[in-house]
C-alpha cells in the first residue's frame, strides 16, 4: 500500500484540566516512521490522554505536536490524516460492517468503485469477507475488533492510533489478536501508536515502549533495554511478569569485597555485578536490589550449571509459602528473612508450602536502585 | 373448615380485580362508556338535548360522505397535521442538537426550549392573537406588513399550525434530548478522526441514532395534531370561511352549535378510525424500516 512518511514529534506537551490536575506533564517524544510505539502504564498515568491529544480529540494545554513538520495543535482531527481504534470499538450501530469499514472513504467522497475495491481488500486481509452485510450487534468481540481495525487501516493513514484495543477480549483471543497485530504492522508498514496497561502486550508488540506514570515519561526504550536496564524502580517493577523482587540492603566493604547486607540470612557478594564500580559510591548506604523471578534458581538447576555459570550465584535459605504450576514452569512464592519473594522455576519442582529449601540468586543479573529516589544506580552515575 | 378454604380461594381469585378496580372504574366512566355511547349516538338523529330519537342506521355517515364541508374538514386537517408534525419535530430536533453540549447557561436554553410544553394552548393562542393583530401586532410591526393574518384564508391555517407546532415542540425537545444523550460519545470521536464533518455526522450518526425516538414522537405528534382544538377555538373559530375548520372543531360545531349530535358522533368515529389506521400503518412501516 502506498503511503506518505509519518514522523511525529511531541514537544513539552502538557495536558492540564480546569481543576488544575495535570494528566500529562512535559511529554517529549520523537516517533519515527514505521515504529510500533507503545504507551504503557497503570491506569490514570496519562497514556490515553496523550494518544487523544495526538488524535486531536483533546487539546494540549501546552507544548507542540508536529506531524511531518506540520504543527497540528490547532488542526481538526479530521484533517490530521490519522486513524484510531477505540477501546469499545465505536462501531456505528446503524451501519453494516461494509459501511463501517468504508465510512472514512465515503465521507471523503471517493468513487464507489474504489471504495468497494479497498473494502474488499481490507476484509480479505482481516478475514472478515463473510461478515460485510452484518450489523455490529450481530458480531462477536473478536469480529468487532477486526472491523474496527479494518476501518482504521482502509484509509492508509499516516499513523494508526490504538487505545487499549484488546482489553475487551478474552485472554485467548487477546493472544491471537496480539500476533495478528504484529503481522499487520509488518504488512502495512505504518506507524502504530498503541496504548495499553498490559506489560505483556507492550513487550511483545512494541519496537519502542514508553513507560508512563503520573503523567510523566519514565523511560522510552526498546523492550530489551527496558527489561535489562530499567531506569528506575517503577519501570523495573512494571516490566516483566511476575514482577521483579525488591530487597532493601546496605552496601558494605569487607575483606576488600563489596557486599550487600539484606538482613540476617542474606548477604550477597557483589563481585560479579555489572555495576560493581558504581556501587563503590554507595558504601554504607541503603540501596534497593531488584532481582527478577527468572533469575532465581532451584538447587537442582544450580547443580546442572557449568562452573562459569555458577559464578555469582548466591545460596539463600528460604521458606516456601505457595507454589503455582503453570504447566511449563512453576511460580514459587517464598519467604527470605522478612521479604516475600517470587521465583520462576522449572516444572519438576514439587516443594510444598512450609518447606525449607535453598535457592540460588543470580547476583550477576541484579539491579540496584537508589533507595531514596528509586533511580537505577547506573543512571545516577550518568548524571 | 371447608367453607373457609373455599372462601379463601374465592378471595384469591377476586383480589387482582379489586386492585384493578379503581383504574377500571375511571377508564369505564370516562373512556369506555363515552366511546360506546358515541357509537350508539352516531346511528341516530338526536333532539337538542342530545338524546337519541330516530334510528337512521348509517344515515349520518352517508350524509357526511356526501357533504362538501366534511371533505373540506378532512383536507384542512391533513394539511394542518402535516405542517404541525414536520415543524414541531424540526423545532424540537434543532433545539435538542443545539443544547446537546455543555456551555455556560445551557440550562436556561434547555428550559426555554422545553417551556412550550408547560403553556396551555388557550393562553398561547391568546398571546398569538395579539402578536398577529393587524394593526398593533408585533409580527406586522417587525415585518412592516399590513396582513390580517387570522382573517385571511391564505394565512389563517398556517398561523394556527405554526402555533400548534411551537406548542408541541417542547415535549419533542425533551424526547430528542434524551435520545441524543443515549448516543455513545465515542462514535462522534471516531467519526471526527475518520474525517466526517458536522453535517455528515448529523445525517449518518445523529439521525439514525435517534431513529426509534423519532418514530415514537412521530406517532404521538400525529395523534396530537389530529386532536388540536383550543388554538382553533380561540384564534379563528374555524374561519375565515371554513379554512381552519379542523375535524375536532367541526365536531364541536356540529354538536354544540348545530345540535346535530348524531353527525358529530359519526365524525368522531371517523376521526378515531383515521388515527387508528395511521398508527397501525406507521407501526407496520417501523417494523420493516427502522433498523437499529
Amino acid at each position: 500500500m502506498g503511503r506518505s512518511m509519518a514522523q511525529l514529534e511531541l514537544r513539552n506537551v502538557t495536558k492540564r484540566y480546569e481543576n488544575g490536575f495535570e494528566a500529562v506533564s512535559n511529554f517529549n517524544l520523537d516517533i519515527q516512521d514505521k515504529e510500533f510505539i507503545i504507551f504503557v502504564g497503570p491506569s490514570g498515568c496519562g497514556k490515553s490522554t496523550t494518544l487523544r491529544m495526538i488524535a486531536g480529540l483533546e487539546e494540549a494545554s501546552e507544548g507542540e505536536i508536529w506531524i511531518d513538520d506540520r504543527l497540528v495543535n490547532y488542526v481538526e482531527p479530521k484533517d490530521r490524516d490519522l486513524s484510531m481504534v477505540f477501546q469499545n470499538y465505536a462501531l456505528y450501530p446503524n451501519m453494516t460492517v461494509y459501511d463501517n469499514i468504508a465510512f472514512s472513504l465515503q465521507v471523503r467522497r471517493l468513487p464507489k468503485k474504489e471504495i468497494d475495491n479497498r473494502v474488499r481488500e481490507v476484509a480479505r486481509i482481516l478475514e472478515i469477507e463473510n461478515l460485510l452485510d452484518r450489523r455490529p450487534k450481530d458480531l462477536s468481540g473478536g469480529q468487532k475488533q477486526r472491523v474496527a481495525i479494518g476501518n482504521a487501516i482502509i484509509r492508509r493513514p499516516k499513523a494508526l492510533l490504538m487505545d487499549e484495543p484488546l482489553s475487551n477480549l478474552d485472554a485467548k483471543l487477546r493472544g491471537q489478536m496480539r500476533v495478528e497485530l504484529a503481522k499487520l504492522h509488518e504488512r502495512l508498514d505504518t506507524t502504530f501508536i498503541y496504548v495499553t496497561h498490559d506489560q505483556t502486550e507492550a513487550m511483545t508488540l512494541g519496537t519502542r515502549i514508553v513507560v508512563m506514570k503520573d503523567g510523566r515519561i519514565q523511560q522510552a526504550d526498546t523492550p530489551k533495554m527496558l527489561y535489562e536496564h530499567p531506569v528506575n524502580r517503577f519501570v523495573a517493577g512494571f516490566i516483566g511478569s511476575p514482577a521483579m523482587n525488591f530487597l532493601e540492603g546496605v552496601v558494605c566493604c569487607e575483606e576488600k569485597k563489596l557486599w550487600l547486607r539484606c538482613g540476617a540470612r542474606m548477604d550477597f557478594e557483589l563481585t560479579w555485578c555489572s555495576v560493581y564500580s558504581v556501587l563503590t559510591d554507595y558504601i554504607a548506604k541503603t540501596v534497593t536490589a531488584g532481582i527478577r523471578p527468572e533469575d532465581i534458581y532451584l538447587e537442582e538447576e544450580y547443580r546442572k550449571m557449568g562452573q562459569e555459570e555458577q559464578k555469582g550465584l548466591k545460596a539463600v535459605k528460604v521458606t516456601v509459602t505457595a507454589r503455582e504450576l503453570l504447566g511449563a514452569e512453576n511460580i514459587l512464592y517464598f519467604q527470605a528473612g522478612e521479604n516475600d519473594l517470587i521465583a520462576k522455576v522449572g516444572p519438576e519442582c514439587a516443594y510444598r508450602s512450609g518447606e525449607e529449601i535453598t535457592l540460588y540468586f543470580d547476583t550477576k543479573r541484579m539491579h540496584f536502585f537508589d533507595a531514596g529516589i528509586g533511580m537505577n544506580v547506573e543512571r545516577c552515575e550518568l548524571g | 373448615m371447608k367453607i373457609g378454604a373455599e372462601k379463601e380461594k374465592l378471595g384469591k381469585k377476586i383480589e387482582p380485580y379489586l386492585f384493578l378496580m379503581p383504574s377500571l372504574l375511571v377508564f369505564g366512566i370516562f373512556l369506555f362508556y363515552p366511546f360506546a355511547k358515541t357509537i350508539y349516538l352516531s346511528l341516530f338523529k338526536t333532539n337538542k338535548m342530545g338524546q337519541a330519537k330516530i334510528f337512521v342506521g348509517l344515515g349520518n355517515y352517508i350524509e357526511l360522505f356526501t357533504s362538501k364541508s366534511f371533505y373540506n374538514s378532512i383536507g384542512v386537517t391533513v394539511v394542518f397535521v402535516a405542517i404541525v408534525v414536520v415543524l414541531s419535530m424540526a423545532l424540537g430536533l434543532l433545539g435538542a442538537v443545539l443544547c446537546n453540549r455543555s456551555f455556560p447557561g445551557i440550562r436556561i436554553f434547555s428550559t426555554a426550549y422545553a417551556l412550550p410544553m408547560a403553556i396551555a394552548s388557550a393562553s398561547a393562542a391568546l398571546i398569538f392573537k395579539i402578536m398577529l393583530h393587524q394593526s398593533v401586532g408585533i409580527i406586522n410591526k417587525l415585518l412592516h406588513l399590513e396582513i390580517n393574518w387570522i382573517s385571511d384564508p391564505k394565512y389563517a391555517l398556517v398561523c394556527v399550525a405554526v402555533l400548534t407546532a411551537w406548542l408541541n415542540s417542547g415535549i419533542n425537545f425533551l424526547y430528542f434530548s434524551a435520545g441524543l444523550a443515549n448516543i455513545d460519545e465515542t462514535l462522534y470521536e471516531r467519526a471526527s478522526v475518520d474525517g466526517a464533518n458536522g453535517i455528515q455526522k448529523f445525517f449518518r450518526l445523529t439521525l439514525p441514532g435517534l431513529g426509534p425516538i423519532l418514530f415514537y414522537t412521530l406517532v404521538v405528534d400525529v395523534i396530537q395534531a389530529f386532536q388540536s382544538f383550543g388554538q382553533v377555538k380561540i384564534l379563528t373559530q374555524g374561519g375565515p370561511g371554513e379554512s381552519t375548520n379542523l375535524i375536532v372543531y367541526s365536531i364541536y360545531r356540529d354538536a354544540f352549535f348545530n345540535y346535530r349530535f348524531g353527525t358529530a358522533a359519526a365524525e368522531s368515529i371517523i376521526l378515531f378510525l383515521i388515527i387508528m389506521c395511521l398508527t397501525l400503518v406507521m407501526f407496520k412501516i417501523e417494523k420493516k424500516g427502522v433498523k437499529y
